[in-house]
């Protein structure tokens, strides 16, 4: 009798999830994973000889494998049991989550002196030109368990740095709570000691005066990677009468707003601020006339600070030379004498080939 | 494909056993033939034509070899064509090129799966049918299923037709097989998916780590071991357990070799369909042990260079294969005596030229295999131990110890246990769950013995 019902029962799910994965209505994108699920399979003669169809086949049939997150979500608590430190470089310790830097690139870590280098030289010499480094929160962990990123031997490669462009030290104004438990961006509303050190090194007004506005639940990029928890987070925005009034000159899209609040709840919930990271943007500050204005060298962190620090330019130029070619973007600006800012994160200083220079 | 995929176990199985359900006793042997050839045709598209001409041929060589020689040797050679070709044939340009400096190549030469498992079957079928005209197939289509059964076909064990002679004839549904199989099965993927495709990443994570140390050498040592002997043999249960859902009893392919106590038993208990082949089909008509001590000596250093060759058309192969013959005349000239003392000094004595072997076995340039060994038993300057090292062990340590205590027996004595008996089927089910899971979620999910 045991037998008859193991193996009816060994039957029943072959064959219901054999059903369901053929019948149930397949999704485009994987909301908690943030990508593009496979898409329909294209079936070729060539295709099915030289085994790219069969790739697609187990490929497509994963992606949209019925309880796809709750079976990753078994899989990564199963590895968690197993005793190991990390799930596919990803941990969870003290509500925080943390994913490992990609390997220490020397290489790379020195190709990005060079390219600061560079840029200065060609188009910013003699201008108050300035660098801070955000830390990945993996710089915040004390606990020995865990790898630790070569964080020292970083900014001691950054000494290279042309010593005209003046260096934010902004490591003692960030704490590991700063950051969001289930991303590795940092909460805007945690940000206002960060932009107060800028302000004053870089001598712009700064009053310090936001309202908080908070959205749920907001999934980090780190979340459905390392699917332990099912309840998601807050995300914080910050605004003023500086926010409110910018408008955002996009050279991708249609937006125009400092915050697109449309964005929330999309593959990347983040992107609410400036409407995601693109390779040219303008911001205007239409509250308040200042005189100056400013250059920000970003990545993806940018994009909740340049709006605190707006209130103390009339322009704000952003430029991500990840997405566009450097001589090609900077054709868009004239310059006159703007303040300018490389504000970059570990890790994109350790995968700086990124960087499109040349 | 390969058995630990989701499209196999979720899309290929339910239809496989739907049609064998469904359909009339009488057919369901050619419904097992057509989806082998599927089976086969979705991993290896174009190489299928590779597949049934040799079997064909092979079927109807045996059918006019009548005691024949030459027959039989023309036969060997056409099976030996295709493999010595797409193996074998750019490992011998490549020497050639070392020594007369040419440039001989052939481009985009890709192994046929199995190929080195259907040569070996269809090669035994035809020495056999030499031997004795009453292991001949009924028909063509029996011997089709014999060669081209998905469960066996590309990556072995390497049945003989005789062994699944009586079975081939039995197509009726036994619910006792099918719970045997479904169990073996289960056993197989938890065995590939779990443990050696989890090592598998533990692998590449310390070849990845920029300060080695010379434990970590040792644990990847240990790794290899591991991650080859549960890949294989988790293959071969699943290839197994398979076999008996549809009434097919293949023999055993490995009988805890990790628990022997010399080389010689290790072998008696590693890839013993294989072992079994080269026995009877080189090693005695070489003359065997029959012989004189000289000629035994060749005709074993023969067995195992050809071992070592079938493997893979790499000089460490061929390294790794006599590295075991040496061992086998040594224990037989020498060791047995001392061997038979004491089982845990002999055991410690087998792990370690074992775990030695297997770095033979994965390192594939020779420049590195001497630097992996040399660091392994610390002659390379390197720290004993650093943290890198220490995190990957703690991180793994639980799994490594769960999958050494199973490589010994103990699952024999489980099985018995009452509780075990009850629960069981319960245990395999969530297996199955944590197997597919790991499958949604795998990035790694390689089958080392495809290969060959």
């Amino acid at each position: 009798m045991k037998e008859k019902i193991f193996v009816i029962v060994f039957m029943i799910i072959i064959f219901t999830t054999c059903l369901f994965n053929i019948f149930t209505k397949k999704q485009d994108i994987s909301l908690y994973e943030r990508r593009k699920l496979a898409s329909n399979i294209n079936i070729t003669f060539e295709g099915l000889l030289n085994k790219e169809l069969t790739n697609d086949i187990d490929k497509y049939v994963a992606d949209h494998f019925i309880l796809r997150d709750k079976l990753r979500s078994i899989k990564v608590n199963f590895e968690f049991l197993l005793n190991k430190s990390d799930v596919n470089n990803l941990f969870y310790y003290k509500g925080q989550y943390f994913k490992y830097e990609d390997k220490y690139s020397e290489r790379q870590i020195n190709n990005f002196v060079d390219k600061i280098n560079y840029i200065y030289d060609n188009y910013f010499e003699n201008m108050n030109v300035y660098l801070a480094v955000i830390p990945e929160k993996g710089y915040y962990l004390n606990n020995s368990k865990y790898k630790k990123f070569a964080y020292d031997k970083l900014f001691k490669t950054l000494e290279g740095i042309n010593n005209n462009i003046k260096y934010i030290d902004i490591t003692n104004t960030i704490a590991l709570d700063s950051y969001y438990y289930t991303d590795h961006h940092l909460r805007q509303d945690k940000l206002l000691p960060t932009i107060k050190k800028m302000a004053n090194i870089m001598n712009f007004e700064f009053n310090n005066d936001y309202s908080i506005d908070k959205y749920e639940p907001f999934y980090g990029a780190y979340f459905g990677q390392l699917p332990i928890k099912n309840k998601g987070e807050k995300l914080y925005v910050l605004n003023n009468e500086v926010t409110k009034n910018a408008t955002v000159y996009n050279i991708e899209n249609s937006y125009n707003k400092i915050y697109e609040y449309s964005k929330f709840g999309t593959i990347d919930s983040y992107d609410i601020f400036l409407s995601g990271a693109t390779a040219y943007e303008e911001l205007y500050n239409n509250s308040e006339k200042k005189d100056k204005e400013l250059i920000i060298f970003r990545d993806s962190y940018t994009s909740s600070f340049a709006p605190l620090i707006l209130e103390g330019y009339s322009k704000i130029t952003l430029i991500d030379i990840r997405y566009g070619n450097l001589s090609y973007l900077m054709d868009k600006i004239n310059i006159n004498n703007q303040d300018v800012l490389f504000l970059y994160s570990t890790s994109l200083i350790n995968g700086s080939d990124v960087l499109r220079t040349s | 494909m390969v058995f630990s995929s989701l499209t196999f176990i979720y899309y290929f199985l339910p239809i496989l056993l739907l049609l064998y359900f469904i359909f009339p006793t009488k057919l369901k042997s050619f419904i097992l033939i057509f989806m082998s050839l599927i089976f086969y045709f979705y991993g290896e598209g174009k190489y299928i034509l590779i597949l049934l001409v040799c079997s064909i041929v092979n079927y109807f060589l045996a059918k006019k070899i009548e005691k024949n020689k030459k027959i039989l040797i023309i036969g060997i050679i056409i099976n030996l064509i295709p493999l010595l070709y797409f193996k074998y044939i750019n490992f011998l340009f490549s020497n050639i090129n070392i020594f007369l400096h040419t440039n001989l190549y052939i481009k985009n030469l890709i192994l046929p799966i199995g190929i080195s498992f259907f040569t070996f079957q269809n090669i035994s079928y035809l020495i056999d049918v030499y031997k004795n005209k009453k292991e001949q197939a009924n028909n063509i289509f029996d011997y089709l299923l014999y060669i081209t059964f998905f469960a066996q076909l590309v990556a072995g064990p390497i049945v003989r037709f005789t062994t699944i002679k009586e079975n081939i004839a039995n197509r009726k549904l036994n619910f006792s097989n099918l719970y045997i199989g479904i169990k073996r099965f289960i056993i197989g993927l938890t065995k590939k998916v779990i443990v050696a495709n989890n090592i598998g990443v533990l692998i590449n994570s310390l070849n990845d780590t920029v300060e080695k140390s010379t434990f970590l050498y040792i644990l990847l040592a240990l790794s290899y071991t591991i991650q080859i002997y549960y890949d294989f043999s988790g293959y071969s249960d699943m290839a197994i357990g398979l076999g008996k859902m549809f009434n097919f009893n293949f023999l055993e392919n490995f009988n805890y070799p990790l628990s022997a106590t010399s080389i010689t038993d290790f072998w008696r208990r590693w890839h013993i369909s294989l072992s079994g082949w080269f026995k009877d089909y080189i090693y005695i008509p070489l003359g065997g042990n029959r012989a004189t001590k000289l000629k035994w000596l060749r005709n074993i250093l023969i067995v195992w260079t050809l071992t070592g060759l079938w493997h893979g058309a790499s000089w460490n192969f061929i390294l790794w294969g006599l590295y075991f013959g040496i061992i086998l005349i040594i224990e037989k000239l020498l060791l047995k005596k001392y061997l038979d003392k004491s089982r845990l000094l002999s055991h410690f004595y087998t792990i370690i030229l074992v775990v030695i072997s297997f770095v033979i076995f994965s390192v594939e340039d020779i420049n590195e295999l001497v630097f992996f060994l040399k660091s392994m038993f610390g002659l390379n300057n390197l720290v004993f131990i650093n943290f890198e090292t220490l995190y990957y062990f703690k991180s793994y340590l639980l799994l490594i110890i769960i999958a050494i205590i199973f490589s010994y027996p103990v699952f024999k004595y489980i099985e018995k246990n009452k509780v075990f008996k009850i629960t069981e089927p319960i245990i395999y089910i969530i297996l199955l769950i944590i197997s597919t899971a790991y499958l949604v979620d795998s990035t790694f999910n390689p089958f080392l013995y495809f290969r060959f």
